[in-house]
């Protein structure tokens, strides 16, 4: 499933280098202090998850750090 | 001991011919003003010619490896390129091991006048091109030339090893300033797609007006 990443964090990610042509590899940190590693984020704006976090919100999110290629 | 060169040797380097494909022989003058042979890997790595078997001889050594274990630069005073028939070091039994890094691990060189690049991509409006034509620092590209490999979206996705999840039908075309910081590399395997194709990474990416397009390719 994709989540939709707004703007702020779009902004952010376009400060980081890609991993590949169009897309990083990120650890999303959720405020629950649960980390979700290795996650693929689509032209900085399309946050690609696995099907048990269907039900993730954007809200929940608290930081997306780029892992170095 | 391997030893990295300063950014005005890897400059003076690149402006001159290759022995061969990612090498040049070279004479070094060391710090202590002795006088050594052997090979420059990428414009950017010394291996005097006592060492070569030691350290390309190595089994399982990634030049990216190599690169770590290298001294820092300074320690070399000048460089000449020496002819071909200087030295004999067995080059394509080991220095083909140096062609194949991925951009990320490559180091700096820079781009010639009027040297075009293409950026594939599944998005018309690819974040990492801006309304203004610039090119977003740390993006990814190809070059022209390798790009000719390319007719289709399915191609690229497997010559780039791109992660998609919609058909990456848009190419850029990138055409930057001369001297433009750019990484040069090969794409390595990854997302189960093979790879193999040039990839250029825009450390600091491309100035406004550079990027054109997008231009489309069919799916299939």
């Amino acid at each position: 499933m994709k989540l939709k990443l707004n703007n702020s964090w779009t902004k952010k990610l376009l400060k980081c280098p890609e991993t590949g042509m169009g897309y990083q590899r990120v650890d999303v940190v959720l405020k629950s202090g649960q980390i979700i590693k290795n996650i693929v984020v689509l032209n900085a704006e399309d946050l690609v998850l696995p099907d048990q976090y269907a039900d993730l919100r954007l809200k929940e999110v608290a930081d997306l750090i780029v892992r170095k290629k | 001991m391997p030893y990295k060169l300063d950014v005005e040797q890897m400059r003076e380097l690149i402006t001159q011919p290759e022995t061969g494909m990612g090498y040049q022989y070279v004479e070094a003058t060391m710090s202590n003003f002795s006088s050594l042979k052997g090979v420059v890997l990428n414009a950017e790595l010394f291996i005097p010619e006592e060492k070569i078997e030691k350290i390309m001889g190595r089994h399982f050594l990634t030049y990216s490896t190599i690169l770590k274990e290298a001294e820092q630069p300074g320690y070399i005073r000048k460089l000449k390129v020496i002819r071909r028939n200087s030295l004999h070091l067995g080059e394509t039994k080991y220095f083909a091991k140096s062609i194949s890094s991925p951009a990320s691990e490559a180091g700096i060189s820079w781009t010639e006048k009027n040297k075009v690049f293409k950026r594939f991509s599944s998005y018309r409006n690819d974040r990492r091109v801006k309304e203004d034509g610039s090119l977003v620092p740390g993006a990814y590209a190809t070059t022209e030339i390798d790009a000719r490999n390319v007719k289709t979206e399915t191609e690229a996705t497997l010559r780039y090893a791109l992660l998609t999840d919609e058909p990456a039908i848009y190419v850029f075309t990138i055409l930057p300033p001369e001297k433009t910081p750019v990484r040069i590399g090969t794409v390595e395997p990854a997302n189960g797609k093979p790879g193999g194709g040039i990839e250029v990474l825009f450390e600091s990416g491309s100035p406004k007006s550079t990027v054109t397009g997008p231009d489309t390719i069919p799916a299939k």
